[in-house]
């Protein structure tokens, strides 16, 4: 088969690309754990309060530098409103809707994603600044929808 | 040329594999932006995606 020169070229830098984006990718996902926000974790969505583990929403410690952070989105607020952890803490967010699609988004942090009924979405982060971080619906969810919002206490 | 027209006749699937060469090099520096931009903005979202975690 007799390829052009300029053919060899791009077709070389698309599978080399290919080949760069996908390492890219397996490595994040295999080697570093990163994962959708939404996957195999369900919950029912009728009985949200009254199954583990969002019969308690909150801030669970799980080991010194560590918390889960049990969170309910519903219309207009998240259960709970507030939480309060300290600098240098990595939080787990579990969160659910007990009934339409909100989203659970923490400005300037890799925290954004949907937060849909039925599922368990998670997301992890690590505060390293102190100071109060704003949770916002990203997700339109109804009239009070701009009202949707908690704040994360970061302190020393 | 003749050689190539002869066979034409009795040969109705001969395809003409030869190009004009030189008519790839806009296709070559369009593809190369496009690839080069894609590279770009990969690039710029996952190193944005890095400096957030």
């Amino acid at each position: 088969m007799h390829l052009h020169r300029y053919e060899k070229i791009w077709l070389t830098f698309g599978i080399g690309s290919l080949i760069i984006f996908l390492t890219v990718l397996g490595v994040s996902a295999f080697a570093m754990g990163h994962q959708p926000p939404s996957h195999m974790a369900k919950v029912d969505p009728q009985n949200v309060r009254s199954e583990a583990p969002f019969d308690e929403p909150g801030l669970r410690q799980i080991d010194e530098t560590t918390y889960q952070a049990n969170i309910i989105a519903m219309a207009f607020t998240y259960q709970p409103n507030k939480i309060e952890v300290p600098v240098g803490s990595t939080v787990r967010f579990h969160v659910t809707s007990s009934d339409v699609v909100h989203s659970f988004t923490i400005p300037n942090t890799n925290v954004n994603f949907m937060v849909t009924p039925g599922h368990i979405n998670m997301a992890e982060h690590t505060f390293t600044e102190p100071g109060t971080y704003l949770v916002l619906c990203n997700e339109y969810c109804g009239t009070g929808h701009h009202h949707m919002q908690m704040t994360i206490e970061v302190v020393e | 040329m003749s050689k190539n027209n002869a066979n034409l006749e009795t040969n109705k699937k001969h395809v003409p594999t030869e190009t004009d060469s030189s008519s790839l090099k806009g296709t070559f520096i369009f593809t190369m932006s496009i690839g080069l931009f894609i590279v770009l903005s990969w690039s710029a979202i996952f190193f944005l995606f890095l400096n957030r975690m």
